[in-house]
């Protein structure tokens, strides 16, 4: 009975170690798979870090280098577009507001009174440069000033048969008609100088020669009195 | 002995129980360690990664939507400079160190000769002496564009002069009567009369000649 009973023990303290055994080893095994699948956690968090890092990487350089391309790019192109602008609005300018001469030779011709006749000594149209040049700068002065208006100096005789004053009021009738002269150097004034009259053969009540000047604009020409 | 025996078998398994314990908290520390030492640590550099992307993405754009106002910049830019040259086509081709307009004194001269207009009496015996010459200046616009003086004297009818204004200020091409050729804008005149009582006078012009520019320069 004893020999049996020892022969129980042993077979049931096998048992029990076997059991332990068992058990360690499951949880180790359980701990082990539960350790690989953290680490393929780990893994892939590592692989798509490593990827994000490159992205960030390469967008980064892409930046950069669009940054420096820009900066390079943006001021140069908004002074060409802005210089050509300037440039376009200076020729239409130029194109539209420059001053022709043609109206002016065309009023002298045309626009007489209807009781006299007349004969230019001179013609003078100047460049006015009392205005609009002295805005300017030092190099762009001309420019300026050969956009501007132009001051009109000329003086003849004209041939009176009536009244001077009736001539000097059909003058300044004239002078209005004077539409082309009128924009580039403002309305003309005509001035009689009775005194210098040149009368051929004596008889002042036929007919005489009366020196007139006639002057526009602000320019006054040296040697010479203005009115 | 029996209790002996049923004593060792307590024995047994509190040694059991606490080696599986053992195992169970070595086992786990493991799993745990790795997952709150690495992997956590490696999820927020990920995510600190992917913001910052994100936020390099929005500036990308930005990027992108600057690149795209450069480019209208520039194709602004190039569609003035076409419209430049186009208005500038009438303008004559600068000769920058003769201060000179050649083809426009040219064609002055032409149509001086066409209206009649000859030399001043002083001026008949000069060698080489013309009606249109070039005094060599040269003035500049606010803006850049340049022109140069070109002078006229000439003994004249009146009438003859006029027409040569007319033309002049007006000068058109050939087969386009329209478009004008040159711009010319006058800037001083002085007709004199003849004192001897002839129809023939003496008129002296400053005219200057608009440029064409080189378009290319412009802003650069």
């Amino acid at each position: 009975m004893f020999e049996l009973n020892l022969i129980k023990d042993k077979a049931k303290a096998r048992q029990r170690r076997r059991v332990i055994f068992l058990s360690i080893v499951s949880i180790l095994l359980l701990a082990g798979l539960l350790a690989i699948f953290v680490g393929s956690l780990f893994w892939r968090e590592t692989i798509k870090l490593k990827q994000a890092n490159d992205e960030v990487t390469q967008i980064s350089l892409k930046l950069d280098g669009m940054r420096a391309d820009l900066d390079v790019r943006e001021p140069a192109a908004r002074k060409r577009r802005n210089a050509l602008i300037e440039a376009w609005s200076e020729d239409v300018l130029v194109r539209q507001d420059r001053p022709f001469f043609n109206p002016i030779l065309t009023d002298l011709v045309e626009h007489h009174p209807p009781t006299a006749k007349f004969w230019y000594n001179s013609i003078q149209l100047t460049t006015n440069t009392g205005g609009r040049a002295g805005d300017a700068s030092e190099d762009t002065a001309a420019a300026t000033a050969l956009m501007g208006t132009r001051g009109l100096e000329a003086n003849g005789y004209i041939q009176i048969e009536g009244s001077d004053v009736l001539t000097e009021s059909e003058l300044t009738q004239v002078a209005r008609q004077m539409d082309g002269m009128v924009k580039l150097v403002g309305e003309p004034k005509f001035s009689l100088d009775v005194s210098h009259e040149i009368v051929p053969g004596g008889d002042a009540e036929a007919s005489r020669y009366v020196p007139f000047t006639v002057r526009a604009a602000q320019t006054q020409f040296s040697g010479r009195e203005t009115p | 002995m029996a209790d002996k025996g049923s004593g060792g078998a307590g024995g047994d398994w509190t040694a059991g129980i606490v080696a599986i314990f053992a195992a169970l908290l070595l086992g786990s520390a493991a799993p745990i360690g790795l997952y709150f030492g690495l992997y956590k640590p490696k999820v927020a550099d990920r995510l600190a990664a992917e913001e910052k992307k994100s936020k390099l993405m929005v500036d990308m754009d930005l990027m992108l939507a600057r690149s795209a106002r450069v480019t209208k910049l520039e194709d602004e830019g190039d569609d003035m400079a076409e419209r430049v040259k186009a208005k500038e086509a009438p303008f004559a081709e600068p000769d920058v160190e003769r201060m000179d307009v050649p083809e426009v004194r040219a064609a002055l001269l032409r149509l001086a000769e066409k209206h009649h207009l000859s030399l001043r009496p002083e001026r008949q015996q000069q060698l080489g002496a013309e009606v249109v010459y070039a005094p060599g200046i040269r003035i500049q616009f606010a803006k850049g564009l340049m022109a140069t003086k070109l002078t006229i004297e000439a003994l004249a009818y009146f009438h003859d002069f006029g027409r040569f204004v007319t033309q002049m200020e007006t000068l058109a091409q050939e087969g386009n009567e329209t478009a004008p050729k040159y711009i010319i804008i006058p800037e001083e005149l002085t007709c004199t009369g003849d004192t001897n009582g002839g129809s023939k006078h003496v008129f002296v012009m400053s005219v200057y000649v608009v440029e064409r520019r080189e378009v290319d320069t412009i802003g650069r």
